[in-house]
């Protein structure tokens, strides 16, 4: 796939790319996602099973995550992402990126 | 717990998302719920949690369906419903009475509903309905629906709440062909000009009155008519170029310039009895504002503006009511209003809803019949259900699975519903169309479909309740255990006990219901009407039309028809009057007293006055109670007038003016200064109905008086049938005159059956409730006993093998369903209480509670237990010992 593609499917909803963050740093279960999305930003937390599983449910049909049937403690249903999973979260995060530096110029971020 | 809960959930998702995400969502909620401290928070995320995966499963469901077109998860519906379709065929005694249940009772209830809803709740067919009212003219009290003068309409006209104010009045005429000849009665409306406008609806065929015919002088206009859509195809053939042709009513010509719309229907509103409707209507080229306030003869229709300022009709109401008060000395004579609507209807809405009522407490019983014969067979089924959970099958592949039978067999009871209440609607429509107004409105609509499949949903979900419950809260191994004497469960047993008491206490109060009303007719039936009725024949000609516009050809009509009818052969004797008893309507004036006293301060009072002829008394079957009845030539009429011997009065006037009884003899006046002596008291013939009437009657000779509309009573031969006169009767009143049309033929007989017809109809139809839910009722209970034999089919093998008597073993499964019935009378006592009162209107001579009432029907109930446990009772004595005991 190549990055014009990529690029089409940005930008990403709060939730997916929370889901993308919390995934890149190795397979994770429902309930830690949730669990880190609230660590990283209380306003933009997953706060219900319905609203991850549809996020999820959406991620998994795209192609950006899968099921990970191999490891995860307790055998959970865990999820890890794919490549065109992590090229969505390196261009997303390119993309707010460049918004936060265009922001930081127009002198809304002080210090 | 709070894990099941949501397992729950997830198995009213669709299969191919369970197996992808059930068991995700599952531990995550899990999780979330481990980390959830407190009960208060635990509390905020079960509620929140069940809700959004709720909502979520109608997504979820709502993307299967519409992204693989009912493969996949749909799919699985589909081969569960097959199942549930092989399951079905193959117990055919079953599907055919939950099927015939759901369609029986689904279709009662949409047709009754069809039925309600049409006469009670549906607008009128006219513009903006609710704006258009009749007005009333109250006299003092003593008589509430008099009718306006054109003295009053006019007053009213000039107060802008008012759009328009018109006057109507009802009619009958001879409508015949060209040449006076093979007449017909037609009942016509006559308004003042622009009536039907006012109404806002338009003819479907012609432009309806022009101008000059409303407004236009008697010598200028040429009448015109709009025919009624069924008179139009009854008597025209529907052809539409009668339009522009003039017809003969009263042989006069009419130019027809309009037919109405089919469901138009204007009537006359209710001064008393029943509102009148017309086939023809006609125009009133009167000057309303010359009439005499003292002539009150039209009912006044009025549309009230919508934007008129509240209090403003009231206003102008009392404005004029205390402008036409002061000529009546100010007595408190009041106008006031009433909806067409609630004016056509009032009477019957009230029985309309109990019987509605009634069909829903029948749908009630039928759902619980539907929900113990559903939960006997998931009982039935219980070892299966439990092996297929045990072999792994998911809380969420179970519940479809209990869905469906009872989805099958409610999409069948709905369309034999929708079947039988399509044939139940023009069954309803029939059976109601003589004591219902507004009955030719009944049909068959979106509305009474959307009442049986409401029906039928509602009884499916009762009779889902068992299987749901035994399908999905199944335990494995306690079913399986269980499975070995068939699975039945004390808690199925119990339920379905419990829906036997609540079947048998609306069973008990539908019965109550019936047996009030039972009693009531029964009481009207016994109730004496004032005369004797014999075999006589009653019919009505209305000597009018253009050689009837002066009395004496009138009474010469009159007459001759009178003689020709005496002539025929087993003819005992005849007469006519104006008006005859039981038809609510008749002549209305003040009749003074003037040799007495005053009674609450007036010297007479209001009374219904009847025209007869000599011979109408002895016809009719009268009885005279003191003096006598009246003879030829007790009024002759001169060139100068009319010379009258005397009046008749009732006993009802008798009593109150003469309570020393010395009315014979006595005087009363007419009018101002037409004083008569009293000839005779007759008992009253009851106007109204013969329940009540305590308005006075007088009867004056004919031809004082001179009325065209003229109702003969013709007496035969005891054992003769008086219907085998009509064609002699009409060939007498044709020889007299072609043009003039014999109607509204009726025996004596008749007359009175036809007025218990409103309540006659109740009671049929009770009847028919009652019985039905009696039926069910001993059902419901021969099948907990059927159920108890079953059981206990050891235990009473073992007590027939060691000699127990078999009338013992009868007594204890009899006794299983007179507890239940016992049980169900305190229920249904309770609700027929509530029921007697809700009926107190429609009851004549009974009260809402009364105890030889309740009785009956508790003791109809007792013996239907006793006979629908007796027939499993007696199988029990005949289980042989030796297969009980093979049966463990």
């Amino acid at each position: 796939m190549s990055n014009e593609t990529v690029e089409a499917l940005l930008p990403l909803r709060p939730v997916e790319f929370q889901i993308l963050l919390s995934l890149s740093g190795g397979p994770r279960h429902g309930y830690r996602i949730m669990q880190e999305s609230a660590e990283r930003s209380e306003g933009e937390a997953i706060s219900d099973v319905a609203t991850l599983y549809r996020a999820l449910k959406r991620m998994v049909d795209q192609g950006w995550i899968e099921p990970d049937e191999t490891s995860g403690e307790r055998r959970r249903m865990q999820y890890r992402t794919t490549e065109l999973g992590r090229r969505l979260a390196t261009a997303e995060a390119a993309r707010l990126a460049a918004l936060l530096r265009s922001a930081e110029a127009a002198g809304l971020l002080p210090g | 717990m709070a894990k099941r809960w949501v397992e729950f959930l997830v198995a009213l998702y669709p299969a191919d998302f369970r197996s992808g995400y059930g068991r995700f969502l599952v531990e995550t909620f899990e999780d979330q719920w481990e980390a959830t401290p407190g009960p208060i928070r635990r509390a905020g995320l079960w509620v929140r949690t069940t809700g959004r995966l709720l909502a979520g499963a109608g997504v979820e469901w709502w993307e299967t369906v519409s992204t693989d077109g009912g493969g996949g998860g749909m799919g699985q519906w589909f081969a569960e419903l097959r199942h549930g379709v092989r399951r079905l065929l193959r117990a055919p005694g079953f599907t055919t009475v939950a099927v015939g249940t759901i369609g029986i009772a689904s279709g009662a209830f949409g047709a009754v509903y069809g039925v309600v809803s049409d006469v009670v709740l549906e607008e009128m067919p006219f513009e903006e309905p609710g704006e258009l009212v009749w007005i009333w003219r109250d006299y003092w009290g003593s008589f509430p629906r008099g009718w306006l003068s054109g003295y009053d309409i006019d007053l009213l006209r000039r107060h802008e709440v008012f759009a328009g104010v018109m006057g109507v009045r009802t009619g009958r005429m001879n409508l015949s062909d060209a040449s006076g000849t093979n007449a017909t009665d037609v009942r016509t409306l006559l308004g003042s000009p622009g009536y039907l406008d006012l109404l806002g609806v338009a003819p479907v065929i012609g432009s309806g009155f022009s101008e000059v015919a409303e407004t236009g002088t008697w010598e200028d206009r040429h009448p015109e008519v709009v025919l009624r859509h069924s008179l139009w195809t009854e008597a025209f053939g529907g052809d539409p170029r009668v339009l522009g042709q003039d017809i003969f009513l009263n042989g006069e010509s009419y130019t027809v310039v309009g037919v109405m719309p089919p469901d138009f229907d204007l009537r006359q509103g209710s001064s008393l009895g029943t509102p009148m409707d017309a086939d023809a209507y006609l125009t009133l080229p009167l000057d309303l504002a010359t009439e005499d306030v003292y002539n009150g003869s039209f009912a006044a229709l009025a549309r009230v503006r919508s934007d008129a300022p509240p209090g403003a009709l009231d206003q102008a109401l009392r404005t004029a009511s205390a402008e036409i008060d002061t000529h009546f000395r100010s007595r408190g004579l009041r106008l006031w209003t009433i909806g067409l609507r609630e004016d056509l209807i009032g009477d019957v809405r009230r029985p309309l809803f109990a019987v509605l009522g009634a069909g829903g407490l029948l749908l009630l019983i039928l759902g619980m019949n539907l929900a113990t014969l559903m939960l006997s067979r998931s009982s039935e089924q219980a070892s299966s259900v439990a092996v297929r959970a045990a072999l792994g099958a998911t809380p969420g592949s179970r519940f479809r699975t209990a869905l469906a039978e009872p989805f099958v067999v409610a999409v069948g009871g709905a369309l034999l519903g929708a079947l039988l209440a399509k044939g139940g609607t023009d069954f309803l429509r029939g059976f109601v169309a003589e004591s219902v107004p507004r009955a030719v409105e009944i049909g068959f609509e979106v509305d009474s479909i959307a009442a049986v499949l409401l029906g039928a949903l509602a009884i499916a979900t009762l009779g889902a309740i068992g299987p749901v419950a035994r399908w999905t809260v199944v335990r494995p191994l306690a079913g399986m255990a269980e499975g070995g004497r068939g699975g039945r469960s004390r808690a199925a047993e119990r339920a379905r006990a419990g829906f036997v008491v609540a079947q048998v206490g609306m069973a008990l109060t539908l019965v109550v219901g019936a047996g009030l009303l039972f009693r009531t007719v029964q009481g009207l039936v016994r109730q004496d009407p004032g005369f004797d009725a014999g075999p006589a024949l009653t019919f009505r000609v209305g000597v009018e039309g253009a050689t009837y516009h002066t009395d004496p050809s009138i009474v010469e009509a009159q007459s001759a028809i009178l003689d020709g009818l005496r002539a025929i052969p087993g003819v005992e004797v005849a007469g006519y009057a104006n008006s005859l008893p039981l038809s609510q309507s008749t002549n209305q004036f003040q009749l003074n007293f003037p040799d007495h006293p005053t009674i609450d301060g007036e010297q007479g009072e209001l009374i219904d006055a009847f025209v007869t002829s000599p011979g109408y008394a002895e016809a009719l079957g009268m009885r005279v109670l003191a003096g006598r009845a009246f003879a030829d030539g007790d009024a002759v009429s001169t060139a100068e007038g009319t010379l009258v011997q005397g009046v008749l009065i009732d006993d009802v006037l008798a009593a109150r003016w003469f309570p020393d009884g010395d009315a014979v003899g006595g005087r009363v006046a007419l009018f101002v200064a037409d004083t008569l002596p009293i000839l005779g008291v007759v008992d009253q013939p009851r106007l109204y109905s013969v329940a009540e009437d305590d308005r006075g009657q007088l009867f004056l000779p004919a031809p004082m008086r001179v009325q065209t509309s003229t109702r003969f009573v013709v007496r035969v031969r005891p054992g003769l049938d008086p219907t085998s006169l009509l064609p002699e009767v009409r060939r007498i009143v044709a020889a007299r005159d072609a043009s003039l049309a014999v109607s509204e033929v009726e025996t004596l007989d008749g007359l009175i059956q036809a007025s218990l017809g409103s309540q006659r109809l109740n009671l049929r139809l009770a009847a028919v409730f009652a019985l039905s839910a009696l039926l069910l009722a001993g059902l419901g209970i021969y099948g907990v006993a059927s159920t108890v034999v079953l059981q206990r089919r050891r235990e009473i093998g073992l007590r027939m093998a060691i000699g127990a008597e078999p009338g013992r073993v009868v007594r204890s499964v009899v006794g299983v369903g007179v507890r239940l019935v016992v049980a169900g009378a305190v229920v249904g006592l309770v609700s027929s209480w509530a029921a007697g009162r809700w009926i107190a209107s429609f009851l004549y001579g009974v009260e809402p509670l009364d105890p030889p009432t309740l009785v009956a029907a508790a003791v109809a109930l007792v013996l239907t237990s006793i006979v629908a446990a007796l027939i499993p009772a007696r199988r029990a004595t005949r289980i042989p010992p030796a297969e009980a005991l093979r049966a463990e």
